[in-house]
């Protein structure tokens, strides 16, 4: 069950997605060759449908490709079953959304430590005081989510996302339902927890605040996923080889594109 | 906003079905029951009214009838506007033509025995087309158009039979001369005829019920009804000469009744009010034996019998319109929490609040309106199912009916849809107006609807204690009639439903502070720290987090697991009541009665001699006569039970009011013993005065004392056969018990006895354990339809929680999304579920046990009080409480099944797609 130590966060080769719309198909991803390497943090940017979110449900296992094979921490995501890819997904990925997500008929620490649970992870209280003071909720932990504001809400699914320590965090638009100062304030947060444990994240954003703290930005349009190479980001550029394509046939161009078309 | 509306339901299209389901299940029962009740009682009036025809008075002598002497005497005086009438019942025997339809059937006619000379205007379809062309009669009492030979026929005590009668009646469909010529003839109508197969000039086999014998009568001519109410009328009617009936029934020289038509000059105005001189003359001619009485009144004093149980079978009903109540509140509410950002955007863009309450509420009526359609239909078919039980229920106890077709009343239709289309509306209220008062804000908000309804659990909490109070109000409040002759009961079992329905109501308020409450319980429980820890957390929460639906859900299936167990403990603790009773009262080994059952063998006598008979036989000790008899009494026939007891034999018999020994004394003195019923319907008490129509006229008998009496619901009169032959001539047994000695072998004194009897007279000689089988049967068969009704109450209830769970699983979908992608198997989503689900019916089991043993203890002491009189003990069978448990539990989980299926099915992204 353990992935290869070694082996990149996540690698995507030949990815295609389609949906059936009627009797047409829509393809939104093709030919995508993706790795990121463990420890990274790296940015989707792109238009409302241009599959940033697809590709983070792939990625998660959610949703399967049409076509292709991807790989999380070096295990198969594309050749399990159903049932083991749930079973992974619970021990090695975590998730943040949009719209927090938490269980309503949970309390705040509740939700926190039902990761921890279902992993079989002792110490559940502990840990749930531990990772609510690091979101800074520690005196919130017996409220019941519709008690909580939009930010709070979603320090407390970032608590829940790290809880189990999952390699791979993965953030769909997390600060997509927030203000821009309580946005600021998450992001932050979760990258420096997640920079603080080594943990690799991927964030789907339209924020190019949130972009702006990522190692590598990723642009999805086209049905293709582009590395971006960020005017702003020179000083990182040195670590841009930590995302990189790597199927020459189908190379990405990596071309300065202005980073307004992610805005 | 109405085609959002529309294509909300469309695309919930099971939302939208189990609430149709829920009203039409709910208005067919109600539908159904008054349906099954109308067409017995309809049945019953069309019988009467073939039988009674324009008949607006009748002189009765009790069970002796009327001598035929008297009938000569009053139109030689002469009144007119009577017609004697010999009036009982008979038996189809087993048919033996081997081709015939009818074999195999056993069935009672009405054989009505009349002077087709006096007959005139009495029952149209005997009447002569001159009949009314007949002049004038002289006296007050009208001629209702004998024709002229009817004067020829005085003389002969409308026995006799003219060789020219066929001549003078003329006119009718049907040729009377071989009906008056031929002994052992007689007439059926004509569908009647065609149903049993009958052909004119067959000899059918009749078992006649006066002394049990097999008698043939010829079917010489058919009637043809004039229209359908006819045909019906006369479906189950023998119709003969009277002197043929009389041979039949064993009734010679006697008179069942002589019907009586006072009315005008003229027949054509006989449904004109009587003219009180000439009942006053006719009253003044009679001798003291007999009465004169309103024929309607009669009629509606059988009818009155049955209404304690018709209104005990509406109530049944009802309940289960309550729990459709219930569905439709579940989906009227569903639709409005999941429209919430539809309601809450059409207020931002100005849609008022009071447009949202009409919408809402519109909705509400096209759901009910749909389902009651479909209920009012359903309820036809179900009442065709249910009139057999009805009828036989009535048969069995009250009087004999049969109901060829279901009558449909427009007025039960319209009441079926008013109730229908209003508790639609009533239940739909509280949603519309949630959807109404919310503001644009709130309406957004996912968890408003769920917080507002924890909230409000303590408020809806007190409207229950105060619907509680409202019950214990009602059901102590006793309205005693203010006439001291009419049978009390009427109002106080009515307030005795309004409280049971109260208490319903109240309990069903309690429930969701209750499933709060055992939510905080099942909290405290160590379910560990594990995976599956977690998700019975959640399971628990979830009950009470979608308070509004779930709370609905198990107050439904609460409701009718309560009834369940209410009725159930009320049946068992009856049943045992009336075993211990019969193991009490029937201590012989044997009972010898006419071949016949139910009201029709209420007049059958044994031969007199058998009793000594009896006794010679080897291993008998002792034996008993019972004579029963119908007398005029307070409020009309009373059931008098004469027995030549001994003082050992009255010391069976169970005291309910009196002392044992003044009681005895006062049977001795010439008093009576009423049973618990009678003295409940006519509120006597020992030491009250019970007037009888005796032979020698009215005559007091002192009540000695009430006893515990399971036999009938009408009520029994009891006295010494010392003191019935003093009042009465009769001298008939109906009955008698045979006590052996304790070693004799009872199969072969049986054999015996039945040999004794089975030369001369068609017996029934029944052991003592299967007399009480057969009491048994007929308990179980009067409450077999309450069991049917107790399974619709389920069948509701059951959807109502799948409703609640189908609503659930679509409202959760993005939260059970999510539990998937953090790595919930679907396996623990399925086992989330299933435990919610077993959680709802644990809960509505365990709050219904004490709420059906309450019911069951009001059904017991108050509902049965008030509606029979009967004293019963209440004993509660442990396996009715764990029974209902499980069923609580069990329909839960069926009605859970497929939700949960769906839920753990349902794939994350669908559910994550939805942001």
């Amino acid at each position: 069950m353990n992935p290869p130590a070694t082996a990149p966060a996540v690698e995507l080769r030949g990815v295609n997605k389609r949906y059936a719309e009627g009797a047409e198909e829509r393809s939104v991803l093709e030919a995508v060759d993706l790795v990121i390497e463990p420890g990274t943090i790296v940015a989707l940017l792109g238009r409302s449908g241009s599959g940033k979110s697809t590709l983070l449900n792939l990625i998660a296992g959610i949703d399967a490709p049409t076509s292709g094979s991807i790989f999380v921490g070096g295990r198969s995501m594309t050749d399990v079953s159903e049932h083991e890819r749930t079973l992974f997904r619970r021990r090695h990925i975590g998730f943040v959304f949009q719209f927090f997500n938490l269980i309503p008929t949970l309390t705040a620490a509740e939700n926190v430590s039902l990761p921890l649970e279902l992993n079989g992870i002792g110490g559940v209280a502990r840990r749930v005081g531990e990772l609510l003071d690091a979101v800074g909720l520690a005196d919130r932990g017996a409220a019941f989510p519709d008690r909580l504001s939009g930010g709070e809400q979603q320090r407390v699914a970032i608590a829940r996302a790290i809880a189990a320590e999952p390699p791979l965090v993965l953030a769909d638009e997390p600060t997509g339902n927030l203000d821009e100062e309580t946005g600021e304030q998450v992001i932050s947060l979760l990258t420096s927890i997640v920079a603080a444990r080594g943990l690799t994240l991927v964030v789907a954003t339209h924020s190019r605040a949130v972009a702006s703290r990522a190692d590598a930005v990723l642009a999805v349009r086209d049905r293709t996923v582009d590395l971006v190479d960020r005017v702003d980001l020179e000083d990182r550029a040195a670590r841009a080889d930590l995302v990189h394509t790597d199927a020459p046939a189908l190379a990405i161009p990596v071309a300065a594109k202005p980073t307004s078309t992610c805005s | 906003m109405r085609l959002a509306g529309r294509r909300h339901a469309t695309r919930q299209p099971s939302q939208l079905v189990l609430a149709v389901l829920g009203v039409a299940l709910g208005v067919a029962v109600v539908v159904s029951v008054d349906l099954a009740g109308a067409s017995a009682r309809r049945g019953f009036e069309l019988s009467t009214r073939a039988v009674t025809g324009r008949v607006t008075h009748q002189i009765v002598g009790g069970s002796a009838g009327v001598p035929e002497a008297l009938y000569v005497r009053l139109r030689s005086a002469g009144f007119r506007g009577l017609a004697p009438i010999v009036d009982g019942y008979v038996a189809l025997a087993e048919a033996t033509a081997s081709d015939s339809p009818r074999r195999g059937r056993r069935r009672a006619l009405r054989l009505i025995g009349v002077d087709f000379f006096a007959e005139g205007g009495f029952r149209s379809y005997l009447a002569s087309p001159r009949a009314g062309l007949t002049a004038p009669s002289s006296g007050s009492i009208a001629s209702t158009g004998g024709v002229g030979a009817s004067d020829g026929v005085d003389g002969q005590g409308g026995t006799g039979r003219p060789e020219s009668a066929v001549a003078r009646v003329g006119g009718p469909s049907f040729d009377i001369a071989p009906l008056l010529v031929r002994p052992g003839t007689a007439m059926v109508s004509s569908a009647l005829a065609a149903e049993l197969g009958i052909a004119k000039g067959e000899r059918i086999d009749l078992k006649v019920t006066s002394g049990g014998t097999n008698e043939q009568v010829e079917i010489v001519g058919l009637i043809e009804p004039a229209d359908e109410l006819s045909r019906q009328g006369l479906s189950d009617l023998l119709i003969a000469d009277i002197a043929t009936a009389q041979e039949l029934l064993g009734q010679p020289g006697r008179l069942t009744r002589i019907d009586v038509i006072a009315v005008s000059e003229s027949p054509d105005d006989s449904q004109r009010p009587p003219r009180a001189h000439g009942l006053r003359d006719l009253r003044a001619s009679l001798p003291s034996s007999v009465r004169l009485v309103e024929a309607q009144a009669r009629a509606d004093a059988t009818i009155e019998m049955t209404r304690a149980f018709r209104l005990n079978l509406a109530a049944m009903s009802l309940l289960a319109l309550l729990c459709g109540m219930f569905l439709i509140f579940n989906t009227m509410t569903f639709s409005v929490l999941k429209r919430r950002e539809v309601l809450g955007i059409s207020r931002t863009l100005g849609v008022t609040g009071r447009q949202l309450f009409g919408l809402v509420l519109t909705e509400a009526l096209a759901v009910g309106a749909l389902g009651t359609v479909l209920g009012l239909a359903g309820g036809i078919i179900l009442g065709r199912g249910l009139v057999g039980l009805v009828t036989q229920t009535v048969n069995d106890l009250y009087f004999v009916t049969s109901v060829r077709s279901l009558a449909i009343p427009g007025e039960t239709l319209a009441k079926g849809a008013a109730l229908g289309l209003l508790a639609s509306a009533v239940a739909a209220a509280a949603p519309a107006w949630e959807a109404s008062t919310t503001s644009p804000r709130s309406a957004q908000m996912r968890s408003h609807i769920e917080a507002r309804a924890r909230r409000w659990a303590p408020r809806v909490a007190v409207a229950g204690i105060v619907a509680l109070a409202l019950a214990v109000l009602l059901l102590t409040w006793r309205v005693t009639p203010a006439d001291p002759m009419q049978p009390r009961g009427g109002t106080d079992l009515l307030l005795a439903f309004a409280g049971m329905f109260a208490l319903v109501v109240g309990a069903a308020l309690l429930a969701p502070i209750a499933v709060q409450a055992a939510t905080l319980v099942s909290r405290q429980l160590p379910w560990g720290a594990s995976g599956a820890g977690a998700v019975s957390r959640m399971a628990i929460r979830g009950v009470a987090a979608s308070l509004s639906r779930t709370s609905m859900a198990i107050a439904a299936l609460m409701v009718a697991v309560s009834v369940i167990i209410g009725v159930r403990v009320m049946v068992s603790s009856f049943r045992l009541t009336l075993q211990e009773w019969m193991t009490h009262t029937l201590s012989a080994d044997f009972y010898v009665a006419p071949a016949a059952s139910g009201p029709a063998g209420a007049d059958l006598q044994l031969d007199a001699d058998f009793r000594a008979q009896l006794e010679q036989l080897p291993g008998v000790v002792s034996t008993l006569t019972v004579r029963r008899a119908e007398v005029e009494g307070p409020g009309g026939p009373t059931l008098l039970m004469t027995f030549d007891l001994s003082r050992a034999d009255f010391d069976a018999y169970r005291l309910v009011e009196g002392s044992r020994n003044a009681a005895w004394a006062g049977l001795l003195n010439g008093g009576v013993m009423i049973s618990e019923p009678y003295a409940f319907r006519h509120r006597l008490a020992p030491g009250s005065v019970l007037g009888l129509l005796t032979e020698a006229g009215e005559r007091d008998f002192v009540v000695a004392g009430v006893y515990t009496s399971f036999a009938t619901d009408r009520g029994l009169v009891m006295m010494l056969r010392t003191s019935y032959e003093q009042h009465w001539s009769d001298r008939g047994i109906s009955g008698i018990s045979v006590t052996a000695l304790p070693d004799v072998d009872l199969e072969v004194l049986g054999g015996l006895v039945r040999d004794l009897f089975n030369t001369r007279q068609a017996v029934n000689v029944q052991s003592n354990r299967a007399l009480r089988e057969a009491s048994l049967e007929v308990f179980d068969r009067t409450f077999l339809i309450t069991s049917v009704l107790r399974m619709l109450v389920t069948l509701v209830a059951f959807v109502g929680v799948l409703s609640a769970l189908m609503a659930i699983q679509l409202e959760r979908r993005r939260e059970l999304g999510v539990l998937r992608a953090i790595g919930l198997t679907p396996g623990q989503v399925w086992g989330m579920a299933s435990l919610q689900t077993t959680l709802m019916g644990l809960y509505a089991g365990l709050l219904a046990l004490p709420l059906g043993l309450v019911l069951a203890s009001l059904m017991i002491h108050v509902i049965n009080r008030r509606s029979f009189g009967w004293t019963m003990q209440m004993q509660v069978p442990p396996e009715a409480l764990w029974q209902a448990l499980l069923l609580s539990i069990g329909a839960a989980l069926l009605a859970g099944l497929y939700p949960a299926y769906r839920m753990g099915r349902q794939p994350p992204l669908a559910a994550l797609r939805e942001e």
